[in-house]
């Protein structure tokens, strides 16, 4: 069974319950509300803008990312998926590549409705910074939820997973979500940007290695 | 190796490092036939002479940790390659050492940042856990503490140890990731005292110098000896728990 046949097959999954999308989505709106009840507006406020972006993020993409392997672990159909003549690796990759797709929508609505609500400027470089991180926290996201499915309390366990493996992309993407802010380019954030696509190369290198070690079974 | 080469070196490295730290503790306090105890009462960039005799035990119990670390991961390595539970005893061993040591690495840094740090507009407390190296050390806590959990919640031993390795790989490939990030982004109050970067306000005597690595020597060995006394308590626990399932 390929790639494309089990990204198919995970992706109509998700069309069909849409539970994924549906626990980001919620997590996001419920800090943005948080935010509106402590900041009229954040223009000319950097600093609280990137958090105000990057909490919502960190944590949708934690909910999302858990349903996937969560619900294979709770049916019991991670064993059949392991009978499946293809490689360990594929379910891994099928599920990343999925969240990513899933993530970058969450994250341009997050974006969105964040520029809307508190007036911030939009920019290349701001889109270019959440576009590395996006696709940092679905790789780490969906290896650190393949883990934590296959534990107990796993909604606990998940974000403790991710945060210490994250906190290199999350400094390095909160310090130029606070540059962009304030109107930095693309150029005046090269190092940032490319600590962050450095991070996802090593981040896509240790799934590559790991996605095996993981699924396997007892 | 052999269980009374493992017993010598258990005891031998619990002996020789408090010897060693009874040397250093002297050292920093007393005088001695060698050195003056440093004392920074007349330095006048100094906050805390005090609390800044922390330089000999603080940068130790970090590379320590950083030492508990690596040996987790690499038994981590070594079990995903082999399979073998007698090569997950040691990873968590060690984890459950380095969690300690960075603890008491992260307090001893703190009380002795919030005594010489400060910025303007900002408590002394959130200068220290804004500093770059000091987030190093806190990934480098949370990642323990990850591992340490994420063993908790895992009943299937094998299912454990497996994870927990993978775990203890990725969580590794972190730290190296945020120094360097840390490194390069932010400016840093922390000193360099010693090495290349050494930084020339923080400068310290040779003798100081010798003292620093003494504690280093000091907490090495002794970061051995808990981590060999918690290898065979875990391989005791591994031992009843096989005996209990059959």
């Amino acid at each position: 069974m390929g790639l494309g046949a089990l990204l198919w097959k995970d992706a109509r999954r998700e069309l069909r319950r849409k539970e994924g999308m549906q626990a980001g989505l919620v997590l996001v709106l419920t800090f943005l509300l948080l935010d509106l009840f402590a900041f009229p507006t954040l223009e000319g406020m950097p600093d609280a803008a990137a958090v105000a972006l990057w909490t919502p993020l960190l944590f949708g993409a934690a909910a999302l990312t858990l349903r996937g392997f969560a619900a294979e672990a709770d049916l019991g159909t991670l064993d059949l998926l392991r009978g499946l003549p293809s490689p360990l690796g594929s379910h891994g990759w099928s599920r990343t590549i999925l969240n990513l797709l899933l993530l970058g929508i969450l994250a341009g609505l997050t974006v969105g409705a964040a520029a809307a609500l508190f007036a911030l400027p939009l920019s290349v470089p701001l889109l270019a910074t959440l576009a590395l991180a996006v696709a940092g926290l679905a790789t780490v996201g969906t290896l650190a939820s393949a883990i934590a499915a296959q534990a107990r309390s796993r909604e606990m366990l998940l974000p403790l997973l991710m945060v210490p493996v994250l906190a290199p992309l999350l400094q390095a993407g909160v310090a130029a979500t606070m540059d962009a802010l304030q109107g930095a380019t693309t150029g005046d954030l090269r190092v940032h940007l490319l600590l962050m696509a450095g991070y996802d190369i090593l981040a896509v290198g240790a799934a590559w290695l790991l996605w095996p070690v993981v699924l396997e079974g007892d | 190796m052999r269980e009374d080469t493992v017993a010598r070196i258990r005891w031998g490295s619990l002996w020789l490092g408090l010897a060693a730290l009874a040397v250093l503790v002297w050292a920093t306090w007393w005088d001695t036939p060698w050195g003056r105890a440093p004392d920074w009462t007349g330095a006048t960039d100094v906050a805390a002479p005090m609390t800044r005799k922390l330089l000999f035990y603080h940068p130790a119990l970090a590379w320590a940790s950083f030492a508990a670390y690596l040996v987790t991961f690499a038994m981590s390595i070594a079990y995903l390659n082999e399979r073998d539970l007698r090569h997950d005893a040691p990873a968590r061993s060690a984890a459950a050492v380095g969690f300690l040591l960075n603890t008491l690495a992260l307090v001893t840094g703190t009380l002795w940042g919030i005594q010489e740090w400060s910025r303007s507009g900002q408590s002394a407390l959130a200068t220290v856990y804004t500093e770059p190296k000091v987030l190093v050390v806190v990934v480098m806590w949370l990642t323990f503490a990850a591992y340490l959990l994420l063993r908790r919640f895992v009943d299937e031993p094998a299912r454990r140890a497996r994870l927990a390795a993978a775990f203890g790989i990725l969580g590794f490939l972190g730290v190296p990731a945020s120094w360097l990030v840390s490194r390069l982004l932010a400016k840093s109050l922390h000193p360099d005292v010693v090495g290349p970067g050494a930084n020339p306000d923080a400068a310290i005597s040779a003798y100081e110098g010798g003292l620093v690595w003494l504690s280093a020597l000091a907490f090495t060995l002794l970061f051995v000896h808990l981590w060999l006394m918690r290898l065979r308590l875990a391989r005791l626990e591994d031992r009843l728990a096989g005996q209990e399932a059959s």
